[in-house]
């Protein structure tokens, strides 16, 4: 046993005497206890047994002598039973008896039986020696990269060997007839017969996600092909591939029933995350977050002054390259579990662990760039100023003084594309990022750090930068009873960018001046501007956001089948902004004096922290496994945002500095405790292994709820039927490898409200003589209960051809009731709305497929295919009152809650206006009944096509992201009238599809209206463009969404600079989109802010 | 290592099996910037606090802080004391008050009920109250019953008959249907009544800014002389107008609207660091973009009537002359320096009550005796005399109009109490007016939300 440890056993000697040590000490303590109770015994041993077990006989002879007995428990384990038949003889010869056929012997010492191997005889080393042989061999990956931590075991034995950090293995002293087992999580298990070298030996990752994957489940995991639940899942491969700094970026287009969604371009920009659609009417549909069993703060973080970012998402605080893997739960199979937050399903990150074996260095670099990928048409100058005076002929006015742009004031043949100007910039961006993992049996570790930067396309030097650090530790005890873990998260984001994204002002008219004069200063162009967006860059705006996530983890085994388990996490981010206005910042025209010299600053801070207790049981029945879970957790949550304004400063140079303000206010304070409390359980029942029973179910409580309506029940069912396992598969349809039926009905809730809406609340109003004063700011509701969101679920897992094959269609239906609303109330009351339930019930249904293929698998090429596609639909059940309410203009029973109810608008032929239908012909057009035509907005369906090649050391793969949509139009992000200029928003420039398309003279057919100034024709557009046939169209869009390639460096080659593998790559993100779309994105579908960017980068990784 | 083990299990089951405290667990305080009821009244101070922050709300902006939207300037724009230039204040001038309004109108009503609603807690608030003392919690309660009878004073002569809600409960106040102008006022008696017995003399504070008894008393000759209750109106003005020590007609007109002047039996002190609402809204030192005085009221006046010279001022420009009521003297606030707080009832109007009351019941020597001592402040000195009932009626009518205007819509309920509302109106307004314009429209919400409320006529 000691030999073949020692072989490899540098790392382990220690490891295998503390083993040993360990044994004995029990041993001894043991035998400790039993003299004391065996010294009145004479030392004479009788003995009568038959077909005895060594230990039984041990025991025996240890209770009649009062000698105590060193043992390992492997060797005795290999005894043969004993027949003695003794009376009042002496120690030794009970034992002489006892070990006489054993195949290990013993020594008497001080009153101690000391057990030790039998040593071979000469011969019979000789003997066995001769039959015997070394083996050695080396594990790679189908990439060549060594294995490291694989178990070699010869079958029949317990002997086994672990692949060194090189993959290397050597099994000494070995049958040459025996066979040896190669297993490694995650590869296929091979089985070779032995020979003195078996030279390279390559492991395949196993072929199918269904078979040994383990998936993690938030408080339990379970292996793929047993699940009961509707858990996707993505992992560092699928991550690594994308040069995204947000993770929410690289979960686009892989994950069916999830829908991603980026909200502007900027770095650090925020995302709307839905899986399986919107359940809540006015509450958030933010997933649950937890990272590493923290809950994570998914929402930004409470009213900051947000500007360029739209909506900051705090996940921008976790580098991508941290993550191992991410579940996201979806069915109420999966969700019950996590009770009152899973109605809008759990997303579950991962970060990365280390592993045992030598410590192993990672290095990676990449550079990149990106870039807005495609511009819109807009009018040049020359195209402009036709514009422009069809509409003055069209108005019947004559060019005024202030028409700047058509008066000479400016240079009428300047021509500036303002897009290639303000947003047509590159910006670089750079990743580092460097890991050491490693570890023996006991503990293993890793302690990594990340880089990253980015620049912006925007003019100006600004800078998104993010350093963050993560450590994980974990320890097993070497019974394996005992394990601690403990990981840690740390980063930091610094950002130097604007409050205003300078998108909005890429359609500035096209002659509109330099925004620069030669010097490089800021032109006003005497005077005649009253807006320049370079002077919005200069004004301050610096963001510092830190985020620690940390959580330790003690799970300790009682008895075999019972583990106890306790975590404490922590989660704490803090973001602090100041953001000035400059007095240089403003058009000297507007003659500003230095009051307007503001700046806010404003400290953010939101902590959770969480302990949570379980206890799993397992036990095995002849038929079956029960597998079952008890727990609870205990959550505080605590935001606290001060927002302090300062103004008067006496220069611009003192923005930054709060005590140079001459008055300052506050205002915006937030105070919110949350509490959170439940108890969970899980009953899971394997029966031979075909047919499984998932029960889980969670009491909640809440304290966003009066005393009373604190705590709610919530459940689930879940079950599978492997039906693959059933004989007449197995025999007739034996091309079948998994097929399995699950279904699901449960519930959840939502309890994503504000803090404290059942308590009359009074909060600081003005002085009143010089004196505080207090007004109540809400009416009070004990009694509003937990959103109930009822999950039915119903899904095909198929096999084929060995899992080459994989298919999954999962149709779901979701019912949520109980609608959480602000309800509105009569003003009499004294306020105007009460959170309240409404018993409106939106359903939420849906198809999702997933399908992967292995097309061709070969020693030098292979190529996988996995596609996506998910069919939503939302519909409003029932809405009791919806007529009278304010929401009669905003849904309709039978219809999704994404609708629009826009006006029926069209052109009037001869004025040449839109016009919009006075459908209840009351005389005007008002927001009843006249908004009466239903315009769908939002997904139809949507998923991705991704195709992965290997050919021998190159890699390459492609994913297609393809959104079936109808949105926000073009032409409504368009907020100026066409033919309209303003000198305080000279943002007039206009589509070129306008000129084709627009009301020319009487009895013209056309989509847009004719180009005016005037006030009619500016409220007409706004009707028209805003809550008529044009605020909707289609935004469909086929997108390459990411495209990788990489080569891996020969062994051999690295092997002398000591670098263990090496991978260079070169990826795109956004790379092509094909698309209706008149926008500059149909997924932003926004003017305002930035589209998602083309990305390219090229890197190296490296593991020493 | 035995011993940590079995530490830790201890912990973790002790902690697993810690639901037993999952109820105290979920028993979080109030967050640190708001205050539940049953802090606000858990001392004097801050439940004093509660009080005052109706006060101070008051002054901030809306229906009763004297500026554009309020009750001063709107009511003031639907009689004939006030000229539009804003669209939005058109409709009042023009009494076309659309039921969607979601401003101006739906401001009058949503924030009357918003004091009311404040005053309902108070006076539950302070019948549980554990740490409030005796004197301070009959002060408070007083308070309160004066506020929202004030508010429901307005609410009935602005709207008609209005639901009447006397506790916070929205689940019976949204159902709640209209009550009639009758009830209404019974209730505004009972309040004033039970105000008056539980307020004290002194005012709490040295300054006029909270209102005592004599508050109460005079705002309950005000309900009684608009009931037509003469004897009660006259009985009660006298009351006030007693109180010789603590209130004197100001000698010098310009004296009348500074703070805790001698005239003054309720004020409100503004918030914001400026003077009044008032003074902002009616100084013109521009075209004017909100409001100016009709020029009507300019020949009404007596030759060396002062009111006509330090009360109206006028702005003269290329386009023509502006007058603008001139009873707050400050527009901007230099120095940081309040000197005029806003008038909500002074003594004058408490003669006038007593003329009028004195007048309706034949006492016309009385009746002239109080309203000479009105002409007289102003600087007529030759006292009127010999006037009949009539007559003494229509000068008591004109005196108010003269003293009072721009000041919380007097002339517009005095148009409307004395059923004169159509004579005068629909001469100067034209097409535009109807007789049912002398009811504001119910907003729409409280229609639309409550189908209890019916809207009014003319709507």
């Amino acid at each position: 046993m000691y030999k073949y440890l020692r072989k490899y056993g540098v790392r382990y000697p220690h490891a295998s005497k503390i083993l040993l040590i360990m044994r004995l000490t029990t041993l001894i303590i043991l035998g400790a206890f039993l003299q004391v109770s065996a010294t009145t015994y004479a030392q004479r041993i009788t003995l009568n047994e038959k077909n005895a077990s060594i230990a039984n006989i041990l025991d025996k002879i240890l209770q009649q002598s009062g000698y105590q007995i060193v043992a390992n428990a492997n060797t005795l384990a290999k005894a043969n039973p004993v027949d003695i038949s003794v009376k009042n003889v002496t120690i030794e010869e009970a034992l002489a008896i006892s070990f006489k056929n054993q195949p290990f012997t013993y020594e008497v010492k001080d009153k101690m039986v000391i057990i030790k191997t039998k040593e071979l005889s000469l011969i019979d080393k000789f003997l066995n020696r001769l039959s015997n042989i070394d083996v050695t061999g080396r594990l790679v990956d189908t990439e060549g990269k060594p294995i490291a931590g694989a178990t070699i075991r010869i079958k029949g034995t317990k002997r086994s060997v672990i692949s060194s950090p090189t993959g290397y293995f050597e099994l000494t002293n070995v049958d040459e007839k025996s066979i040896v087992a190669i297993t490694f999580i995650g590869y296929k298990s091979l089985e070779v017969g032995v020979k003195p070298s078996l030279g390279i030996i390559v492991l395949t990752v196993i072929d199918s996600k269904l078979e040994e994957v383990e998936i993690n489940a938030g408080y339990y995991t379970v292996k793929d092909k047993e699940r009961t639940g509707s858990i996707s899942r993505i992992t560092s491969k699928d991550i690594e591939n994308q040069p995204v700094s947000n993770v929410l970026a690289a979960m686009q287009a892989n994950l069916p029933g999830v829908q991603v969604v980026q909200n502007t371009g900027v770095p650090g920009g925020g995302f709307t995350v839905q899986i399986r659609g919107q359940n809540s009417l006015q509450q958030g549909g933010d997933p649950y977050y937890i990272i590493d069993g923290v809950p994570f703060n998914s929402v930004s973080l409470g009213p900051t002054l947000g500007g360029i970012a739209n909506n900051p998402s705090p996940l921008a605080s976790i580098s991508p390259n941290d993550i191992e893997s991410i579940e996201v739960l979806k069915d109420a199979d999966a969700t019950a579990i996590y009770g009152s937050r899973g109605a809008n399903g759990v997303i579950l990150i991962t970060t990365k662990r280390g592993k045992a074996g030598k410590t192993q260095t990672t290095f990676s670099f990449n550079q990149g760039i990106s870039r807005v990928g495609k511009m819109m048409d807009l009018m040049n100058t020359g195209q402009y100023i036709t514009m422009r005076k069809e509409a003055l002929q069209n108005d019947n006015v004559q060019v005024s003084a202030t028409d700047y742009d058509l008066n000479g004031t400016w240079d009428l043949s300047k021509n500036t594309n303002w897009q290639k100007e303000l947003i047509g910039g590159i910006a670089p961006s750079t990743t580092i990022q460097t890991s050491l993992s490693g570890g023996a049996n006991n503990i293993t570790y890793l302690i990594g750090g990340n880089y990253y930067r980015e620049g912006t396309v925007f003019t100006g030097d600004h800078s998104y930068l993010r350093g963050s650090g993560n450590f994980s530790l974990q320890y097993l005890s070497d019974n394996k009873k005992l394990s601690i873990s403990f990981d840690a998260n740390y980063s930091q984001i610094n950002s130097n960018l604007f409050i205003n994204d300078l998108t909005q002002y890429v359609t500035l008219a096209p002659n509109y001046p330099a925004l620069l004069d030669k010097e490089g200063l800021l032109n006003w162009q005497n005077n005649t501007m009253y807006v320049n967006p370079i002077a919005e860059t200069e004004n301050p705006y610096t963001v510092k956001t830190s985020n620690l996530i940390a959580n330790t983890l003690i799970s300790y085994t009682i008895i075999p089948d019972l583990k106890i388990k306790g975590s404490f996490g922590y989660n704490v981010m803090n973001r602090n902004e100041i953001s000035s206005q400059l007095l240089g910042s403003y058009a000297p025209v507007l003659d500003y004096g230095p009051s307007q010299r503001t700046s806010n600053f404003v400290n953010n801070s939101n902590s959770n922290w969480i302990f949570e207790a379980q206890a799993n049981y397992i036990k095995k029945f002849n038929s079956g496994i029960l597998n079952a879970l008890v727990g609870s957790t205990f959550q505080q949550g605590l935001t606290n945002v001060q927002n302090i304004m300062g103004s008067g400063f006496n220069s611009d140079a003192l923005v930054g500095d709060i005590s140079s303000a001459s008055i300052l206010s506050a205002s915006q304070n937030t105070y919110l405790l949350y509490r959170y409390t439940a108890a969970f359980g899980r009953l899971n029942y394997t029966l031979k292994d075909k047919y499984i029973l998932n029960l889980t179910g969670r009491r909640d409580g809440s304290t966003r709820f009066g005393t009373d309506k604190q705590f709610a029940n919530f459940g689930a069912i879940g079950t599978a039927w492997l039906f693959s396992e059933e004989n007449f598969i197995k025999d007739k349809l034996s091309f079948i490898s998994l097929a399995k039926l699950r279904a699901s009905y449960g519930i959840t809730g939502n309890d994503q409200i504000p803090d404290y809406g059942y308590l009359a609340l009074w909060r600081p109003a003005p002085l009143y003589q010089g004196i505080s004063t207090m007004s109540p700011t809400g009416l009070a509701n004990p009694n509003y209960a937990w959103e109930v969101n009822k999950k039915t679920e119903l899904a095909l897992d198929l096999g084929l051809f060995k899992n080459r094959i994989t298919l999954s269609i999962d149709y779901y239906s979701n019912r949520s009731s109980n609608q959480l609303v602000s309800k509105q109330l009569t003003p009499s009351t004294g306020f105007t709305g009460i959170q309240d339930n409404l018993p409106a019930t939106i359903k939420n249904t849906g198809w999702e497929f997933n399908l992967n293929t292995k097309n061709i698998t070969n020693k030098a090429f292979s190529w996988s295919t996995a596609f996506n596609l998910t069919f939503p639909r939302n519909k409003l059940i029932d809405y009791p009152g919806l007529e009278t309410s304010a929401d009669a203009s905003k849904y309709v029973v039978g219809q999704p809650i994404s609708i629009r109810k826009l006006y029926n608008t069209s052109i009037d032929s001869q004025t040449g206006l839109y016009v919009s239908e006075d459908y209840d012909k009351n005389g005007v057009i008002d927001f009843d009944k006249d908004l009466h035509v239903i315009a769908f907005t939002g997904r139809k369906y949507y998923g991705g096509l991704q195709n992965v090649f290997t050919y021998h050391n190159i890699g390459f793969d492609f994913l297609i992201q393809f959104v079936k949509q109808s949105g926000i139009s073009a032409i409504s992000n368009f907020r100026e009238t066409p033919g309209r200029f303003t000198l305080s928003n000279p943002k007039s420039n206009q589509p070129t599809f306008l000129i084709a398309d627009h009301w020319k003279s009487p009895g013209d057919e056309a989509t847009y209206q004719k180009y005016s100034a005037d006030f009619p024709a500016y409220l007409s557009h706004l009707y028209a463009n805003y809550f008529g046939g044009l605020a909707i169209a289609d935004a469909s869009y086929i997108r390459l969404k990411n495209v990788s390639l990489s080569y891996n460096l020969s062994n051999q080659l690295l092997q002398r600079v000591k670098i263990s593998s090496a991978k260079i790559f070169l990826q795109g993100q956004n790379l092509f989109t094909l698309t209706h779309y008149k926008g500059l994105d149909p997924e932003t579908q926004s003017l305002s802010y930035l589209p998602s960017l083309q990305v390219f980068t090229a890197g190296v990784q490296l593991t020493f | 290592m035995k011993n940590l083990k079995k530490q830790l299990i201890l912990i973790i089951l002790m902690l697993a099996c810690g639901n037993y405290s999952c109820k105290k667990f979920l028993e979080i305080d109030s967050p640190k910037n708001a205050a539940t009821p049953a802090e606000i009244f858990s001392n004097d101070v801050i439940a004093t606090s509660a009080i005052t922050g109706i006060y101070s709300r008051m002054a901030s902006t809306g229906a009763f802080s004297g500026n554009e939207n309020s009750i001063s300037a709107l009511c003031g724009l639907s009689a004939d004391e006030l000229q539009s230039y804003n669209p939005d204040l058109d409709v009042y001038y023009k009494n076309e008050i659309p039921t969607s309004d979601y401003r101006l109108n739906y401001n009058l009503w949503s924030e009357t009920y918003s004091y009311i609603y404040t005053s309902n807690a108070i006076l539950e608030g302070l019948k549980s109250a554990t740490g409030v003392s005796n004197s301070t919690n009959q002060q408070l309660e007083g308070e309160a019953k004066f506020i929202r009878a004030f508010c429901y004073f307005y609410l009935v002569n602005l709207f008609g008959d209005v639901p009447l809600n006397l506790v916070t409960d929205y689940r019976v106040n949204e159902k709640n249907a209209k009550s009639s102008k009758q009830i209404i006022y019974d209730q505004i008696i009972k309040d004033l009544t039970e105000a008056e017995t539980l307020l004290q003399s002194d005012y709490v504070t040295i300054e006029r800014i909270r209102p005592n008894k004599w508050a109460a008393k005079a705002l309950l000759s005000r309900v009684y002389l608009y009931l037509e209750k003469w004897d009660l109106a006259g009985q009660k003005a006298t009351e006030v107008l007693d109180q010789n020590a603590m209130y004197l007609l100001a000698d010098n007109l310009d004296d009348v609207f500074l703070k805790n002047s001698s005239e003054a039996i309720w004020q409100i002190m503004p918030t914001q660091g400026f003077n009044t609402q008032e003074g902002i809204l009616f100084n013109l030192i521009s075209t004017p973009s909100l409001v100016s005085l009709s020029s009507d009221i300019l020949p009404l006046f007596e030759t060396g009537d002062n009111r006509k010279t330090k009360w109206i001022n006028k702005y003269s420009e290329a386009t023509g002359e502006y007058y603008y009521p001139y009873k707050y003297k400050i527009r901007e606030t230099t120095n940081n320096e309040i000197i005029e707080y806003s008038m909500i009832i002074r003594l004058a109007e408490i003669y006038l009550i007593r003329a009028e009351a004195r007048a309706k019941q034949g006492q016309t020597t009385l009746a002239l005796e109080d309203i000479n001592k009105i002409r007289k402040r102003a600087g007529v000195l030759t006292p009127l005399e010999g006037l009949d009932q009539t007559q003494c009626i229509t000068e008591v009518g004109k005196q108010r109009r003269l003293e009072l205007f721009s000041e919380w819509g007097h002339r517009w309920l005095d148009l409307k109490r004395t059923g004169q509302a159509t004579t005068v109106l629909a001469p100067i307004k034209g097409a535009t007016w109807q007789a049912t314009d002398v009811l504001y429209p119910i907003p729409k919400d409280e229609i639309t939300r409550n189908p209890n409320v019916k809207q009014n006529p003319g709507y």
